[in-house]
């Protein structure tokens, strides 16, 4: 795996994090309702950005 | 001479498989995970789940019965479809042709066609209802049945246009992206029904319990809902895809298959789509109710619990699934075209699905229309059963259509329209519900096309 391809990856990883992990905090009171649907905006940029260059390439 | 144009039109459809799947083109178990678990996080999971609790499921008919019918699915794939498959490694239509002749699985097509387009217009209208948010138009509601205002008129044909241009210009690239999006999709499902027991005043798993029981599946439908009991659930999630297990469309899948317990495959999509897909947008749906926000429609639900990402995830859910419904759509309809391209057929399918989209009640009967969708093609899948495994068994001829060289195999066709007759009498007349008809209309399938083939393969015998 080159290093180009695990740091698009760990990027997505980020962006699965910032889409289930303010749900959690929000059922425990951590956080606003405003700052979780925030937090999983930010997610859909950051899957999207990155796991576009990697999820399911050059499979048909 | 008619016949003979339309097999051949067919075959010319068709003719990139017509042999059997070779050794060196099997896929892995990989590839199966992975297309199970794309194509069962649609678009049409947040309507499921929300309609279960609108029909007054209790905790125990969600969790239980599920977790039965979700069971029930993977195994009819693993034991019904995929040993077929891999013995004989055809697809749906070359193998159906072989049995049924060629006219008669031109009607199949047609009539899978329109049963693609209704369910791309299910998809199409899903993702109007978010695209619809930031200009307020007014949402249909659960007991809407025509289009309710101008408003989502023409949102759905603008949805509907431009998914109707995408698919004309390229299949292939938004299936890229439904391959990307998948797995973020059931994450938002997940996240989505968490946040919403978070607007539930719950602080322990027993307050939880208290609340699912109370009002997430309290057992009490909505006004103008029926009441559905464990049976509906279990019925329901078992078939929700029959017409690719039992009606066997999946033979064009698992002919790729390296073994036939590849069909255990399912249960990822099963499990994920089908159960906690489902049971998280029934959470989402009642946490709205309990919260005073009264809307029936995904879009608004998804936006009000996770906001942007809500709405986009109901969008992409419902664009991605169209997508490759009507592409299926096209090429089922193609035969019925002899000289229009692949455009023009497109075209038609997404206008027929933007047409029936315009009608809520297309989503919210989602339930009864995926029931008759799966019933309508069930027969064959049993005709499909009875020719490859008991024909032989009792001195009949399998694969009559082809060895006989006949276009319309009477045993197969007369099987196919009297059970449906039959199932529809079953309804109107003795009542019985629409998700319970698959199963007996499955078996009495076999049963029928055993007793007709026996006098039909006679009959034809002598008179030749």
């Amino acid at each position: 795996m080159n290093v180009m391809k695990l740091v698009l990856k760990i990027i997505s990883y980020i962006g699965i994090g910032l889409t289930i992990i303010p749900s959690i905090l929000f059922l425990m009171d951590m956080i606003e309702l405003s700052q979780l649907k925030l937090y999983m905006l930010i997610g859909v940029f950051v899957w999207f950005g990155s796991a576009v260059f990697w999820v399911g390439k050059g499979k048909k | 001479m008619k016949a003979a144009a339309i097999a051949k039109k067919l075959d010319q459809l068709y003719e990139f498989d017509r042999e059997p799947v070779r050794q060196k083109n099997l896929q892995g178990i990989g590839n199966f995970l992975g297309i199970f678990a794309g194509e069962h996080i649609a678009g049409t999971e947040f309507v499921i789940g929300m309609l279960f609790v609108a029909h007054g499921v209790t905790v125990r008919d969600m969790l239980l019965g599920g977790l039965i019918g979700n069971i029930l699915a993977v195994l009819s794939w693993a034991f019904i479809t995929s040993p077929i498959a891999v013995k004989v490694r055809l697809s749906l239509y070359w193998h159906l042709k072989k049995i049924a002749g060629p006219v008669l699985v031109f009607i199949y097509n047609i009539v899978n066609a329109l049963m693609f387009c209704f369910l791309a217009g299910a998809m199409v209208a899903v993702s109007a209802t978010a695209v619809g948010i930031p200009f307020h138009i007014q949402m249909p509601e659960l007991n809407d049945f025509y289009p309710n205002s101008v408003g989502w008129v023409v949102t759905v044909i603008v949805v509907g246009a431009v998914i109707t241009v995408v698919a004309i210009m390229g299949f292939e690239s938004l299936a890229r992206i439904a391959r990307v999006s998948a797995p973020w999709m059931f994450l938002i499902f997940v996240a989505a029904a968490i946040a919403s027991i978070g607007t539930m005043d719950v602080n322990s798993f027993s307050e939880f319990r208290d609340i699912a029981e109370t009002k997430i599946w309290s057992g009490v439908p909505l006004e103008g809902q029926s009441k559905f009991t464990i049976w509906h659930v279990i019925f329901f999630t078992w078939l929700a895809n029959a017409a690719m297990h039992l009606g066997m469309a999946d033979l064009s899948l698992f002919r790729y298959a390296k073994k036939w317990q590849y069909g255990f495959a399912s249960a990822i999509g099963m499990f994920l789509g089908h159960y906690i897909a489902w049971i998280s947008s029934g959470i989402i749906y009642a946490a709205a109710m309990y919260n005073n926000f009264f809307f029936d429609a995904p879009g608004p639900l998804a936006y009000n619990i996770v906001g942007i990402a809500g709405a986009v995830c109901v969008v992409i859910a419902g664009w991605t699934t169209a997508n490759p419904t009507l592409y299926r759509a096209g090429l089922a309809l193609q035969v019925a075209s002899p000289n229009w391209s692949r455009w023009k057929v497109t075209l038609i399918a997404g206008m027929l699905s933007t047409a029936a989209a315009l009608f809520p009640a297309l989503v919210m009967k989602l339930l009864e229309f995926v029931a008759i969708y799966g019933l309508i093609l069930l027969p064959m899948g049993a005709v499909i059963f009875a020719d490859y495994y008991l024909i032989p068994k009792i001195g009949l001829t399998p694969y009559y259509a082809e060895k006989r060289k006949i276009n319309f195999n009477w045993a197969a066709g007369i099987t196919w329209f009297g059970l449906l007759l039959l199932a529809l009498m079953m309804n109107r007349v003795f009542g019985v519900e629409v998700f319970f008809l698959g199963p007996p209309v499955w078996i009495l399938g076999v049963v029928t096309y055993l007793v007709i083939s026996s006098i039909y393969q006679k009959r034809t015998i002598i008179s030749a």
